[in-house]
């Protein structure tokens, strides 16, 4: 047993890919344990990837490229400047804003990073904010992405979890708008203390009618997504299919046949984005498989009822173990590796599995943007040339209020647990 | 322990198909006096059915019970064909019968070992939004939930409903939304799945139900010594009986329990002939696939029938 | 060298259309059948059984192009820190050890599909063995890329400044 655990550590700290390591220690486990068994290892390697709600993964990702044309981006920041970027601190209260709006079509951190903060971290840096400040703030306010439906984060644990889909994407709503107004205050504050300019956007009816009908096109997509999957219009996989059908189709009015022609080469980048997440999906399975033979989770879970802990207690020990875990492993392989372990004795005692994965998935975000493994960090530190360690500190303000927002769950799953209990 | 049987099924721990393992693994390990040493992994955490039973055919199982029961031996799908026997008396008897033994013993070509045969929930009952069913011409129409079975989706199409194949997982909300009318299923998973919270007629109509046999490695169980092989076959028809048994209690209770939700109306006999002769080429269409004889059929109900 | 260069690229490339192809394909189905329900009230029998097959032949083989593509999520933080030459070595031994457990699927998915291979997939009924060949097709491949990269950085042929990409 004790072979399982170090030499996934060994393999890990000597660069192995997650996804091998995990199948190379479960290898490893049944050659000195268990040879008898070992027959079993491609017939969970094949469980792992035979899944048809998995499918939405590809798609999902497919339709997060596909939304982050220049044109689709560069509207929703007009819509966020013209209504908040007249305020103290305009440019960074945008940034949040245009992050909760996109957060609700892209469905991942790192690519709300991407998009926002290729255009909006020069253009902060050119109406003198300090770099620092604009990296930090774009990659804290990207975490929304994750959180807000749709999040390939929330599908992802929904089939580790065997949970529902739209039950986890509604359960992310409140948790992330709240992150969006805690955020918003942050930057409104330090706006203030240290004299952030103000945008010049006169305002008239007009105008607020005409950007509102620019972005609806956009807007509804979010709508249109929850809608379908909570209401079982159609399964989460066909939703994410039809979502990249209008995706496509919004490219194509607003940035014309370009769009199309970008197609292939966002196809291959989606299906390898996918290909790699699948197999650590894979492999993993060999991995839980062995605790599970071992009976490992039922063991945890048995410790964590002797503890008498009650809910809210081990819930926050566990929001810390995600906490920690996230600063060093990337958001998937951390959802399924921790998932099959933690959740049982959350389960224990009376912790629902919707509550459960969006703290997780909401803890992991904050991991997104910590060293040493950040991928939002990573995207950032390419946009804006800055170290990652620099552009930690300028977000470590911002993370404040996932953070808090992290505890208010622990304390008050109904901030989870009541949007979802509407419609199901 | 000299022998590990390891045993997985999909339910979870407090399911009656995994009560009745647990006394399996007790008298089992009692009575071969701690040589056999029962493992029993109960919720899927090995793997779906599917995969349960492809682990019980390379020998990494040993034993499992779902719905893969075809692929020990195809003759199993002859004890799902609608209105096959008349109620529980009937259905248990031809599973202790010389016959089920035959399909028993089929299933060794095919690399298993087969002790025992048990019924899988109970007899099937439909439930729906819009009209008692008190005689067939009533599901005419009625868009029915089927699961992704061809035999079931034929039944569905024979009674003259509009049979919807979607996940059992999925019916809960499909019914709210009123996108189907009605399923059928045992009353069991109706109550576990909630579907009476969300349904107003339910027709104890009887017209279904299926095998439960206990799927072994044959490889394994060839390497007992005899005595052995004796007390492993002896407590596997025991434990059966008892799942048997537990089902039938329960499914008395049950439909107590969700009469207070649904209205519940049972067939008379000249309803119940209407039904069986509306599935009637449902049994041409399962002899043509191939998987047993008109005469497998007369077989079954003759052993059905006689115990009374 | 130049030739193995060559290969890899190649190889890679009519890879990766086939992964588009196979992305197309069921893209376009899984929107079909939606449409096909409730424009039309049907559905093609077998549809989303067909989307699964492509989906899963699509990860196992475009896992072993993520390897090529240096795609893998991986934690460098550690081997970042080593000289260059230790670096190396240690990518490459990784890259062994990614050919060890990839060989060992192969290896054993033999006994697998002989056995299991037979019983049927639902609901074609084709022998479920056809789909479970996506283990040794993928993990082939992957071993294949291993044996490439090993050769070719050990030659020198291959950058080590980035070992593997980061999620994104
Ligand atoms: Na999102
Ligand atoms: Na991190």
């Amino acid at each position: 047993m004790l072979i399982l655990l170090l030499s996934l550590l060994v393999l890990l700290v000597i660069g192995v890919p997650i996804a091998y390591a995990l199948g190379l220690s479960a290898l490893a486990y049944f050659l000195v344990e268990q040879p008898m068994l070992i027959g079993v290892l491609p017939q969970r390697f094949f469980a792992g990837i035979n899944s048809y709600a998995l499918i939405s993964l590809p798609l999902f990702i497919l339709m997060g490229f596909v939304m982050n044309t220049g044109g689709i981006t560069g509207r929703l920041l007009d819509i966020s400047n013209f209504f908040v970027g007249r305020l103290k601190g305009g440019l960074g209260l945008v940034n949040v804003v245009a992050s909760m709006v996109f957060g609700g079509i892209s469905g991942s951190a790192a690519s709300d990073t991407a998009s926002i903060g290729s255009v909006l971290i020069p253009e902060m840096k050119k109406r003198g904010y300090p770099a620092q400040f604009a990296a930090g703030i774009t990659v804290a306010s990207s975490t929304m992405g994750m959180i807000i439906p749709p999040s390939v984060a929330m599908v992802i644990y929904a089939i580790a979890a065997q949970e529902s889909v739209g039950q986890l994407f509604l359960g992310g709503v409140i948790p992330g708008l709240m992150v969006g107004i805690f955020q918003l205050a942050i930057v409104w504050y330090l706006s203030r203390k240290n004299d952030y300019p103000t945008e010049a956007v006169p305002f008239t009816l007009a105008e607020a009618w005409r950007q509102i009908r620019r972005s609806a096109i956009v807007a509804v997509m979010p709508l249109l997504i929850v809608g379908s999957v909570v209401f079982g219009i159609a399964t989460p996989t066909e939703t994410a299919g039809m979502a990249v059908a209008y995706g496509l189709l919004i490219g194509f009015l607003i940035v014309g046949l370009t769009s199309l022609k970008q197609l292939p080469g966002a196809m291959r980048a989606a299906i390898l984005t996918s290909a790699k997440i699948m197999m650590i999906i894979a492999f993993s399975q060999l991995y839980i498989w062995v605790l599970a033979l071992e009976r490992i989770p039922d063991a945890l879970a048995a410790y964590v009822i002797s503890l008498d802990l009650g809910p809210i207690a081990l819930m926050l020990v566990i929001t810390a173990v995600i906490l920690v875990a996230g600063t060093f492993i990337d958001v998937s392989p951390a959802i399924l590796l921790l998932t099959p372990v933690l959740l049982p004795a959350a389960q224990s005692v009376g912790i629902s599995g919707v509550h459960f994965g969006v703290v997780m998935v909401s803890g992991l975000a904050v991991g997104a943007c910590t060293p040493p493994v950040g991928n939002c960090l990573n995207v950032c530190a390419a946009i804006a040339r800055m170290g990652i360690g620099e552009i930690f500190l300028g977000a470590a303000p911002f993370l404040m209020a996932n953070v808090l927002v992290l505890i208010l769950m622990c304390i008050f799953p109904q901030l989870v647990l009541w949007v979802p209990s509407l419609f199901f | 322990a000299d022998f590990t049987f390891k045993y997985g099924n999909a339910q979870p721990e407090s399911a009656i198909r995994s009560q009745s393992m647990k006394f399996f693994e007790e008298e089992l390990e009692k009575r071969s006096d701690g040589r056999i040493d029962v493992e029993n992994f109960f919720g899927g955490v090995l793997g779906n059915e599917r995969e349960m039973m492809d682990q019980v055919t390379t020998g990494i199982l040993q034993g499992t019970r779902g719905g893969f029961f075809a692929d020990a031996n195809p003759a199993f799908n002859i004890y799902q064909l609608p209105f096959l026997v008349a109620d529980w008396d009937e259905m248990q008897c031809l599973v202790a019968s010389g016959f089920t033994d035959g399909i028993e013993q089929g299933a060794a070509t095919n690399g298993y070992h087969v002790p025992a045969t048990g019924i899988s929930q109970g007899f099937r009952a439909y439930t729906n939004n819009v009209r008692p069913i008190t005689k067939v011409e009533d599901l005419k129409g009625l868009k029915i939930r089927e699961p992704q079975s061809d035999l079931m989706i034929a039944t569905g199409t024979a009674i003259g409903s509009n049979p919807i194949a979607m996940p059992f997982s999925e019916a809960y909300q499909a019914f709210k939304q009123g996108v189907i009318d009605g399923q059928h299923n045992p009353p069991q998973n109706i109550w576990d799945f909630k579907i009476h919270e969300v349904q107003k007629f339910m027709t104890l109509s009887n017209h279904m139900t299926g095998p439960d046999p206990l799927i072994v490695n044959k490889a394994w169980y060839d390497g007992l010594p005899d005595d052995l092989k004796q007390v492993f076959d002896e407590v596997a028809v025991e434990a059966l009986n008892q799942s048997d048994d537990l089902y039938r209690e329960a499914e008395g209770k049950v439909i107590g329990e969700l009469g207070e939700y649904m209205e519940i109306n049972s067939l008379t006999p000249e309803a119940l002939a209407g039904f069986q002769e509306a599935v009637k080429p449902v049994y041409q269409q399962m002899i043509d696939a191939g998987h047993f004889t008109a005469e497998d059929i007369d077989a079954a109900r003759a052993a059905a029938a006689s115990c009374s | 060298m130049d030739f193995l260069i060559a290969l890899d690229k190649r190889l890679t490339s009519v890879l990766e259309w086939v992964l588009i192809a196979l992305f197309a394909t069921f893209l376009v189905l899984v929107c079909l059948l939606v449409v096909l329900r409730y424009g039309f009230a049907s559905s093609i029998y077998g549809g989303n059984e067909f989307v699964t097959i492509a989906f899963l032949f699509t990860s196992a083989i475009g896992g072993a192009v993520c390897i090529t593509r240096r795609e893998h999520i991986a934690i460098t933080f550690f081997v970042d820190m080593l000289p260059y030459e230790a670096k190396k070595w240690t990518y490459i031994m990784g890259l062994a050890l990614i050919a060890v457990i990839n060989g060992a699927m192969v290896t054993y998915s033999i006994g697998w599909i002989s056995l299991a291979g037979h019983n049927p997939w639902q609901p074609f009924g084709w022998p479920q063995g056809i789909v479970h060949a996506a283990v040794p097709v993928g993990c082939g491949l992957a071993v294949f890329y291993c044996c490439l990269k090993i050769v070719l950085t050990a030659a020198g042929r291959e950058s080590i400044d980035v070992l593997w990409m980061p999620e994104d």
